[in-house]
């Protein structure tokens, strides 16, 4: 337990730093930004430009506005949205979150439950036709964008079948399903693909030949002793992508007209909405940082053959 | 697959057009006003609209408003002294009549307000709350992004700029109906001005009370026109409208709840307004093709004018003119509207778009008086070439042109790149494609060759020609000659105490312009929309936003 605690202990506090560090580069990088975060500049004047400047402290130095920004996060104020009528970044943030973070989750859990039964069945049937179909299908998801999709989807499911909206986020769980489904496709690509490689790797390997020898059933097999193993390379790669699905996609919110946060961060950055790219990015890198702990601890977890030892690698 | 790749990518690109045109438009709502009485037994039982807006509200603050955006949403819910009809003109509002002159120079005007009126939680709405709203749009500390628009207000850029309190402004309530304003000088379109959501009265106990949050949510705002801002967390994609109880012409508001939905995807858009989910849809792209001969569609002229921008003062070949008038003859502007944009802009014929403002002997559109200034005609464009040649003393001239780099600004970019390189052998133009902030800082520091930009100017033509004016920032040309600004300046003053010779200098000095030509105008932006056959009553005009739907209703 001790352990436990040491191990947890000492990777928060590396997050803490990672997350100063992103944010901090981050707020000198954003200074070279040409132009100004007013949205009206095609006609603003030099004079109005002062004025706002002092009005929002954008004329104090770099060093000082750093400083009054990292003071305020430590008291919880995330400092104001110029493009959305000084409204608190905070508030922004916590009205949009909620449906990304939704469909994110629910695209992880389709898309990774269905890649890893693609996967099993392509081990299971390596290079039959139903290896070759679902490899395709998995190819398929993870080159095709995933905004064509939800434009297909969109066009089968919505206006031609009527069996689910067109878009809004008016009608709770019918409302997510279409966008959930085509934020699905690279998870379940990746997983389809993992799973199938590293199965196929496991099920040649010694042991399972051992296994088979006892009489046990190819599919026990494949579900006791394989697909454990195979899951291992499979978590690495879905630390990164469950943290980008949940900060939302700019094009599938667009499609769905759903309320999600995805396009504020590209919208932040186009109009130099410095305190909401701010907001954002430390948001994004601190679920990033969160993912990659949950995936170690996980890989402690699933793995035996690594070990919290006492002194830590480093 | 490659092809519907690009096809699809083509959807999405349009989605960022549409979100970032600004708009006003023109006037083709003659079977609203009319139709009005004789429809009134065909209403429908249910009047419950559902509207579409193509970005989110950015502020329910009227002061700070500054966009299409919210000056749209604005208009639903807040009125001013004036408003603006189907025909382009300015009519009472909140105001009870026009406004009286009370000095010679005519820069002292009283303006006699209804009376009664009350704001939506009850409050007496009186002079002071505008006394109270303007004094707020100069305070620096409110930062309003569109203040710089009504310097022409006594003492209000001293004001906005920190060095006069803005008690000093040219406002003063004489009493609870009756209101002062003193110009700087004379404004021949000063009830236009007056129709801006910027200058709309705001309720000082409520504002103070709110203070930073005033327009954030709907909560936070308080409403004076004829509908009521519900359901409005200052983020979302929805809100709603209810008819407002306290609007002094409620009886002529049929419709009972606007629903509005924020849909930015142009294809989604289309496919709710066919599913019938919602009311109306804006259009992009090839759609306007597609559906410009649906019933519902609606077309309304912005008055964004879209240049090609000279940046004479840093570029010594622009300098000859000569070759700036080759460029400019050397432009197709109706292949340009028609085959590139076919988005309904229109070829722009001079530096000011049409409908804007209408002679005063008889009536006729701006542009149409001025006739068309800018034509194509590539041999001339040629023999003028050859001539700046000669003057230049070198054959090959290459220029940059600077364009914005969303997909409709690189499609007229190259589209300008082929035909003056075509017309003009020996001309180069190199296409440099940056993003919007990037090209502003470009233009702004007046170093640059070709830029692709525009103006969206105000209720008066002369703030299309003062972009020109010598000292004026945003003369990205930087174009400096005594005898324009001469004849600017006395259309801003001396030709205010007689509009038909106001009107000829208009006439002159866009000429003048564009006989130099200082400018290459390129075209007239415009906002397409499908609107459901059964809903009556919208009008358009192209001052304001395109769209007034507060006296619209739905018929059987």
């Amino acid at each position: 337990m001790a352990k436990w605690i040491k191990f947890i202990g000492k990777r928060i506090i590396y997050m803490l730093v990672t997350i100063l560090l992103i944010s901090s580069v981050t707020f000198f990088l954003m200074q070279k930004l040409p132009g100004s975060p007013y949205g009206n500049e095609e006609k603003i004047t030099s004079a109005q430009k002062k004025v706002m400047n002092e009005r929002y402290g954008l004329d104090k130095p770099v060093a000082e506005q750093y400083l009054l920004y990292m003071a305020g996060i430590a008291r919880g104020d995330f400092g104001i949205s110029l493009q959305f009528g000084d409204q608190p970044v905070g508030k922004i943030i916590a009205a949009r979150i909620g449906p990304s973070v939704q469909l994110g989750i629910q695209a992880i859990i389709l898309g990774t439950v269905v890649g890893i039964i693609l996967g099993i069945i392509s081990a299971m049937f390596q290079n039959t036709w139903i290896d070759t179909s679902t490899s395709l299908t998995a190819i398929l998801g993870r080159s095709v964008p995933n905004f064509v999709f939800a434009v297909l989807l969109q066009l089968i499911f919505a206006i031609h079948l009527q069996w689910l909206p067109i878009g809004l986020w008016d009608q709770g769980f019918y409302s997510t399903v279409l966008p959930t489904i085509a934020l699905s496709f690279a998870p379940m690509a990746d997983a389809a693909r993992f799973v199938r490689t590293e199965m196929i790797d496991v099920l040649h390997s010694d042991f399972i030949e051992l296994a088979r020898a006892t009489g046990i059933g190819e599919w026990e097999i494949a579900a006791r002793h394989g697909l454990r193993n195979a899951v291992i390379p499979l978590i690495t790669i879905l630390g990164p992508m469950v943290a980008s699905l949940l900060v939302g996609s700019l094009v599938i919110e667009k499609i769905f007209a759903v309320p999600g946060i995805g396009e504020q961060f590209i919208k932040s950055i186009l109009s130099n909405d410095y305190f909401t790219i701010m907001g954002l990015t430390i948001l994004y890198s601190a679920l990033l940082v969160a993912v990659i702990l949950v995936v170690d601890i996980l890989y402690v977890l699933i793995d035996p053959r690594i070990r919290l030892s006492e002194g830590d690698e480093e | 697959m490659g092809k519907i790749k690009r096809k699809v990518m083509m959807l999405v690109g349009a989605l960022f057009v549409v979100s970032s045109l600004v708009g006003c438009g023109a006037n083709t709502s003659g079977d609203d006003a009319s139709s009005n009485k004789k429809s009134a037994s065909n209403l429908a039982d249910k009047q419950v609209l559902n509207w579409i807006a193509t970005v989110e509200l950015p502020t329910a603050d009227s002061v700070k408003e500054y966009d299409t955006a919210s000056s749209e949403q604005i208009d639903i819910f807040a009125e001013g002294l004036y408003k603006i009809n189907g025909e382009n003109e300015p009519v009472p509002a909140i105001a009870d009549g026009r406004p009286k002159a009370t000095n010679d120079k005519k820069t002292e005007y009283t303006i006699n307000i209804k009376k009664g009126l009350k704001w939506s939680n009850g409050d007496p709405l009186t002079a002071k709350d505008f006394v109270f709203a303007w004094q707020r749009l100069f305070d620096p500390k409110t930062a309003a992004q569109n203040a710089s628009t009504y310097f022409n207000i006594k003492n209000a850029q001293a004001i906005n700029e920190g060095k006069k309190d803005k008690s000093e402004l040219g406002i003063k309530a004489l009493s609870d109906t009756k209101l002062q304003v003193n110009l700087e000088y004379p404004d021949a379109y000063f009830e236009e001005t007056l129709s801006d959501e910027n200058l709309f009265p705001q309720n000082e106990k409520f504002v103070t009370a709110k203070g930073d949050k005033y327009g954030s949510s709907s909560e936070n705002t308080l409403s004076n026109g004829p509908f009521v801002l519900t359901d409005w967390d200052g983020t979302g994609l929805t809100w709603k409208y209810k008819k407002n109880k306290n609007y002094w012409d409620k009886k002529n508001i049929k419709l009972d709840q606007i629903n509005v939905q924020v849909v930015k995807e142009t294809a989604t858009g289309i496919n709710l307004y066919q599913d019938g989910t919602v009311d109306a849809a804006a259009l992009s792209g090839d759609f306007i093709k597609q559906y410009k001969d649906d019933p519902g569609y609606k077309k309304v002229l912005a008055l964004r004018a879209t240049n090609l921008e000279l940046g004479t003062s840093s570029n010594k070949d622009l300098q000859n003119e000569n070759l700036r008038k080759a460029l400019s003859l050397s432009i197709d502007r109706n292949e340009l509207v028609n085959n590139v944009l076919a988005d309904g802009s229109r070829a722009a014929t001079g530096a000011i778009p049409k409908g804007i403002a209408k002679s005063p002997k008889d009536g006729t559109d701006f542009a149409d008086a001025a006739g068309n200034l800018v034509q194509h005609d590539s041999a001339k464009a040629k023999q003028l070439w050859n001539k700046a040649k000669k003057e230049l003393g070198k054959n090959k001239v290459s220029f940059t042109l600077l364009t914005t780099d969303d997909d409709v600004s690189k499609d007229v970019g190259e589209y300008l790149q082929s035909q003056i390189e075509t017309a003009l052998p020996g001309v180069k133009i190199n296409l440099s494609n940056v993003p919007a902030k990037v090209r502003f800082q470009k233009m702004m520091s007046y170093k640059f060759d070709l830029a692709l930009g525009g103006w969206t100017g105000d209720f008066d033509p002369v703030s299309y020609l003062n972009q020109f004016y010598s000292t004026f920032e945003h003369n990205h040309a930087k174009f400096n000659d005594p005898k324009y600004d001469q004849l600017i300046d006395k259309i801003k003053t001396k030709d205010l105490t007689d509009l038909n010779h106001r009107w000829e200098d208009l006439l002159t000095a866009q000429k003048y312009l564009l006989d130099k030509q200082v400018v290459i105008p390129l075209d007239q932006g415009a906002e397409n929309y499908l609107v459901n056959t059964k809903v009556k009553g919208i009008v358009t005009h192209n001052l304001g936003a395109p769209l007034d739907i507060t006296r619209a209703y739905f018929v059987k």
